[in-house]
């Protein structure tokens, strides 16, 4: 037996001296594609905003919305409560099965919403809301409380709740209003914001007789909650409307800053847009260009194209799917009815503005049928257009690119690397392109590219910046063992270009058809590794 | 009675021979007893011994080593090693037979590589900018797996023949199989940009979970082996035994889990496309990754498949010619492997009645020449063996090929 047992010990033994063998490695010299792009200039400044013309040109593209006013902001239905009930100073014996009371004859058939502004309205449609009854009954026979709301209807059926409740008892319940149609002239039909109910309470047939004492009774508060309109119609009152001094980033070319830009035309083309039944006046005070860094302010002088603007209203399509017409102005501002150019030079992070609009500068005209459907409203929006025909000393652009190369094992058996990009361009600018490798502090701890080696050279133009034909250049990265560990440890990779324009100040004209052709490849000497 | 004395004395000069993964071989020596058995046996036609020797101890590989084997290669060339180690033993109490019981651990591997395939290993592409690198013919073929036997050995046929049979239940451990068909190649262009990559391949892979685990349990299959022995008196000498055993006769059935990944198609690669110069998280070096290579550029799919293991065929014809000297020449052969025929002689001298040493000398298999050397060391309770086929590759390894070792303890029953 104790030789078995030496015998299974010298068994393990063996195949642990043989497990425990050293790794196996050796070099071998690899040339790896790795990446090929055809580049535009939305590649260089990550960004979609770049339209072509028609003769190919292409422009700098966006629209940014300064103003978007909608039906919530103008016409506000408040939670609304009243209080309702039947109780005497006295007793009183009562049958079962017999009404007590009904409003038919009081003086609180109508409910009127508390409407700001002066808003006059005559007709709603709910969107949302509910209303929310809560019932105490001190009486100790059951009740029965029947209570219609006369102006509020839906598929032809008016606002009917029948709700009997036990005695001595008291509890909640909402019902909803969505989709209710609900007239707000009250029971004469000439009033505004007002609607008519009716009631009974009667005691309950379930109960017995009994004697109601003083003070007992049903008490009912009903709340209009939450309501938010569909669709209101009425007269919105002259109210003024004020937006701003307020300002709107713009997240565009935040990473590009030139040396002496000079743009050659530009355009902005403000477009407002009246959903609402209403007329209104309006004037767009002042626009600003605001850059934050470095800190700089152009405010766009237009004279008086964007002051005193009349808007008309909107008319209904009587499709409910689509039910609004809107009114449409353009204004368009552009280099040479302003100062726009220096204001778009000054490459601003935000757009200031101060806007002033008032409703009905002539009064009721519409005599009650201002409108507003839920979701509709006024817009102001800036449709801002620069062609690529520009000049300056150079631009520069600056990238964060995340990396994550820990997942990349592979690195750690890398000896040397060459990255090569091979380029091919046809923009007639030269660039320079360094690549900084940023720790998870944000220092800079080592860099891509060898200055000297690290130039696309541009196309080659004639006098006018045309381009003529593209030319050729080479890149190269060199890694070494200690670059690749920064590499790995990098946690993010600052790209900082310049784009050097030639024969300045001559405009250069950026096309549709202008590109940047780049090819990536690497030589690289691994340490394979086998065990 | 002399003839028998003869004919007890040739069969127990047989075992000296070994590295040929057979129990049977040894029973002629050790009777019913119990041994634990380890054997390797590494060789290429192709690369020298100096280069093999670091996938053995480990190390670097340097350009002189790897150069070495280059200028010396063929254009087509063999590689193989089998490594096992068991425990077994023969017991019973009838004296016409004995059982047989023992587990074992095989690693088997073969492969055959064009000297492309190597200067693509070893080299890398960069060297061979423009070059079409011809892979075609190339292949590597890995198997380990535990198997547990049980059998019975014949050892009073006739009086002095025997017969023997096992058969094993494997456990599928680790399969790595890839094949390079015709017209497979690898051409890198002149500036290293593009890379096309002509793939007539079939690869499989056994449950990759967990490969290094002894444990795992990814297939399971049978085999068995077979033991012919029989003397004879021939024209030369004073007698003759002739020898015929097959061994891992068989099969393993990988489970479901395996992966089989088939390729007939030109890839072309020339970089991954770009979008976004300054957005390389996302696109370009996520894309660089071992895997999603594989599973972009192949059919993978994972499923069972059953493979016939190299079956060991051995023939040894042996001659006593004194009391003392024995002459043994003898064939093997490795059926589903790259082995090439093996032909060797062995010639053997009693130094004692104990003490036995042979001298091996031998050409083929994986190898080309090997010169070996044996010693055992018989007793009536113990025996010991140890030796080497290829003794060539630790005398001189920088300039032969092939390398192996054996040894076996074991200790007899009383009778």
């Amino acid at each position: 037996m104790r030789f078995l047992q030496k015998l299974i010990i010298g068994l393990f033994l063996l195949i642990s001296v043989v497990s425990c063998k050293k790794e196996t490695t050796w070099d071998v010299d690899l040339a790896i594609p790795l990446a090929k792009s055809y580049l535009n200039i939305s590649n260089f400044f990550g960004d979609t905003i770049f339209q072509a013309d028609p003769n190919g040109l292409l422009h700098i593209a966006f629209s940014k919305d300064l103003i978007n006013y909608t039906m919530d902001s103008l016409v506000n239905l408040p939670d609304t409560t009243v209080t309702l009930g039947y109780s005497l100073p006295f007793s009183q014996a009562l049958n079962a099965g017999v009404v007590i009371f009904s409003n038919a004859a009081s003086t609180d058939r109508e409910i009127k919403f508390d409407v700001s502004n002066g808003v006059e309205l005559n007709k709603a449609i709910v969107r949302s809301g509910y209303l929310k009854v809560e019932y105490a009954n001190t009486y100790n026979q059951p009740l029965d409380f029947n209570y219609i709301i006369n102006s509020a209807s839906l598929w032809g059926n008016l606002l009917t709740i029948n709700q009997t409740v036990a005695g001595n008892s008291s509890f909640t319940k909402t019902y909803p209003l969505n989709g209710y149609n609900i007239n707000l002239t009250g029971q004469s039909g000439n009033k505004v914001n007002t609607l008519v109910q009716t009631y009974t309470i009667s005691t309950s047939p379930s109960g017995v007789a009994s004697t109601l004492q003083p003070g007992q009774g049903l008490i009912i508060k009903l709340s209009f909650v939450d309501i938010v309109p569909e669709y209101v119609q009425g007269y919105f009152g002259q109210q003024d409307l004020s937006f701003g001094p307020d300002s709107t980033s713009l997240g565009l070319l935040g990473n590009f800053s030139p040396s002496n830009l000079m743009l050659t035309q530009s355009a902005i083309n403000f477009r407002i847009i009246n959903e609402f039944g209403v007329e209104m006046s309006s004037s767009i005070n002042s626009m600003k260009s605001i850059k934050t860094s470095p800190a700089n302010v152009v405010t766009l002088n237009a004279g008086n194209l964007l002051q005193s603007i009349n808007v008309n209203r909107a008319n209904k399509t009587n499709n409910p799917s689509n039910p609004v017409f809107p009114w449409l102005k353009q204004i368009n501002v552009n280099s040479t009815n302003s100062n726009l150019n220096p204001f778009l030079q000054n490459l601003p992070n935000y757009l200031g503005y101060s806007i002033k609009a008032t409703l009905n500068p002539l009064g009721n005209i519409s005599a009650g049928n201002d409108f507003a459907f839920y979701g509709r409203g006024l817009k102001v929006i800036a449709d801002v257009d620069i062609p690529l025909a520009l000049s300056a000393n150079y631009f520069s652009l600056v990238n964060f690119s995340k990396v994550d190369l820990t997942q990349l094992k592979e690195l750690n058996d890398v000896n040397s690397c060459d990255i090569i990009m091979q380029t091919r361009n046809n923009y007639p600018f030269r660039a320079q392109i360094q690549g900084y490798m940023l720790n998870d502090q944000n220092q800079i701890i080592d860099s891509l590219f060898v200055p000297g080696q690290n130039i696309i050279e541009s196309a080659i133009t004639d006098g006018n910046n045309v381009v003529l034909n593209y030319v050729d250049s080479k890149l190269i990265a060199s890694f070494d063992k200690t670059k690749i560990t920064n590499l790995t440890q990098c946690k993010q990779i600052k790209f900082v270009s310049y784009l050097y324009l030639p024969n300045q100040p001559t405009p250069i004209k950026i096309n549709e058809d202008s590109y940047l052709d780049l090819v990536v490849h690497a030589y690289l000497n691994y340490n394979v590794r086998a065990k | 009675m002399k003839t028998r004395l003869v004919l007890f004395l040739i069969l127990c000069s047989l075992s000296v021979f070994s590295q040929y993964n057979s129990e049977f071989l040894n029973f002629g020596q050790t009777g019913r007893s119990i041994s634990i058995n380890g054997e390797y046996e590494l060789g290429s036609n192709g690369i020298y011994n100096s280069l093999l020797n670091k996938f053995i101890y480990g190390g670097n590989i340097d350009k002189k080593t790897k150069d070495a084997s280059n200028n010396s290669m063929k254009a087509l060339n063999v590689m193989g090693a089998n490594m096992n180690y068991d425990i077994s033993a023969f017991f019973g109490r009838n004296s016409k037979y004995s059982y047989l019981i023992g587990f074992k651990d095989q690693r088997i591997f073969n492969a055959a590589y064009t000297k492309d395939f190597y200067q693509l290993v070893f080299y890398g592409n960069k060297p061979y900018l423009g070059d079409t690198k011809n892979l075609a013919g190339s292949n590597i073929n890995s198997l380990r797996f535990q198997e547990l036997k049980l059998g019975f050995i014949w050892h009073k046929i006739d009086t002095t023949a025997k017969v023997g049979v096992s058969i094993s239940i494997l456990k599928g451990q680790q399969l790595f199989y890839v094949k390079a068909k015709e017209g497979s190649s690898l051409y890198t262009n002149s500036d290293g940009t593009e890379l096309v990559f002509n793939s007539d391949f079939n690869m499989a892979l056994s449950d990759t979970t967990n490969k290094n685990n002894p444990f795992a349990y990814s297939g399971i299959g049978a085999s068995a082996d077979i033991f012919f022995e029989t003397p004879y008196k021939g024209k030369l000498g004073k007698g003759s035994v002739l020898t015929v055993n097959a061994n891992n006769i068989g099969f393993l059935h990988w489970f479901d889990n395996s992966v089989q990944y088939s390729s007939d198609s030109t890839f072309k690669f020339d970089g991954y496309r770009i979008d976004n110069l300054l957005d390389l998280q996302d696109s370009t070096l996520s894309a660089i990754n071992r895997d999603s290579i594989i599973k972009t550029t192949t059919n993978a799919r994972k499923e069972s498949f059953n493979v016939n293991i190299p079956t060991n065929l051995l023939i040894i014809n042996k001659i006593q010619f004194t009391n003392k000297f024995y002459l043994a020449v003898g064939f093997r052969y490795l059926f589903n492997s790259n082995f090439k025929p093996y032909f060797f002689t062995d010639a053997e001298y009693h130094f004692t009645p104990k003490i036995i040493g042979a001298l091996h000398v031998a050409y083929g298999g994986y190898s080309k020449l090997n010169v070996g050397l044996a010693f055992s060391y018989v007793s009536k309770s113990w025996f010991f063996r140890i030796g080497s086929n290829s003794l060539q590759g630790y005398i001189s390894p920088t300039n032969t090929y092939g390398q192996g070792a054996f040894v076996s303890i074991a200790k007899k029953f009383k009778r």
